[in-house]
């Protein structure tokens, strides 16, 4: 039996499996490269992503702080104009931390909306109203290094309370 | 690893794995579709620091689950359990072996004789007999004991005799 057994066997052995086409090694070839490919641009997407979220982090703390700045300093009483002047001279905007390696280099701001409440009375008499104003923040981010830019464009409000006799 | 290795890899296993994909496609074109996507798959899945066996078994296990899949896929699963060698014939003219023509008859016969068996015993048949694989390698590949790996391989031997006599008889009247 076992005689036998080795007998059909090397008959089996002597037989020689088709060779697949030439196209399908190509074909693999072709979609293994695919493969690498879109893997090394998923990983610089996620890259970009998560830059992009860290930024948007930073703008999100920056504008929070700046909104609540805002409301506190009531007694500031800025005129909406200035203030709209001053955004529009380029001093405090969204954020000039420097992101993983990348560094704002144009701001632009935009004023979207303004509008002002009706007059009403501060506790000392004095009559004030609350103007909003609507911006939109866009900043340029680039590095040098790597050769790349990407931008950021933020809305922004504000809500300031301003004298009405400086308005 | 370099593009290199996958190529050599390739080269050495793509007719073996072609064969074994046809245990469960029978269709040629159909076959390389599920070796592509299989090979495709465990290149990019692939363990490092595996010793090379166990690399080539894990491949065969990767196009057993695509044919599989493909069959399920195709709603063709049914059919090739109820019809195994039925389902697993060739179209005519067709060969899963190298035919030259002062061998047609004989490779015929074996490939009659082949496809007669069971799924469960051909894939041990192709996997022992043109792969090479021991049956440890084998009870990986297809997710059984190496016992049962080495059962089905007797049983499958004894089959093909048997299958081999009968296709004889048939063929010499």
């Amino acid at each position: 039996m076992r005689e036998m057994d080795e007998e059909l066997e090397k008959s089996l052995a002597d037989l020689k499996p088709r060779e697949p086409s030439l196209d399908l090694e190509a074909s693999i070839a072709a979609e293994l490269r695919s493969v690498e490919e879109g893997g090394t641009r998923s990983r610089i997407g996620k890259i970009v992503t998560f830059i992009a979220l860290a930024a948007a982090a930073c703008i999100a703390l920056v504008v929070m702080l700046d909104g609540g700045k805002a409301e506190d300093s009531a007694e500031e009483f800025i005129a909406v104009k200035e203030a709209v002047e001053s955004e529009f001279a380029g001093p405090r905007l969204l954020t000039d931390e420097i992101v993983s390696g990348f560094e704002p280099i144009e701001r632009i701001t935009e004023v979207l909306a303004a509008e002002r409440s009706p007059v009403f009375y501060l506790e000392n008499g004095e009559p004030a109203q609350s103007v909003y104003v609507k911006y939109l923040d866009t900043i340029v981010m680039g590095n040098e290094k790597l050769d790349a830019s990407f931008i950021i464009a933020q809305p922004r409000e504000e809500y300031r309370v301003v004298p009405v006799a400086s308005y | 690893m370099a593009e290199d290795n996958w190529l050599d890899l390739y080269r050495k296993t793509s007719s073996r794995l072609l064969l074994f994909a046809r245990q469960y496609v029978s269709g040629l074109q159909d076959a390389e579709d599920v070796l592509q996507e299989a090979f495709v798959k465990f290149w990019k899945n692939r363990e490092e620091g595996l010793d090379e066996e166990r690399q080539v078994a894990r491949l065969y296990g990767c196009v057993r689950w695509v044919a599989l899949d493909w069959l399920r896929r195709n709603g063709r699963r049914v059919k090739r359990e109820d019809a195994a060698s039925n389902d697993a014939s060739l179209r005519e003219g067709d060969t899963l072996f190298e035919c030259p023509v002062d061998e047609e008859e004989r490779v015929k016969a074996m490939q009659d004789a082949l496809l007669q068996l069971p799924e469960a015993q051909r894939e041990v048949v192709a996997l022992k007999v043109w792969s090479g694989l021991t049956f440890d390698a084998i009870g990986e590949a297809l997710d059984i004991s190496p016992n049962t790996a080495a059962s089905r391989y007797r049983y499958a031997l004894a089959a093909l005799r048997t299958n081999m006599n009968l296709c004889s008889y048939a063929r010499n009247g």
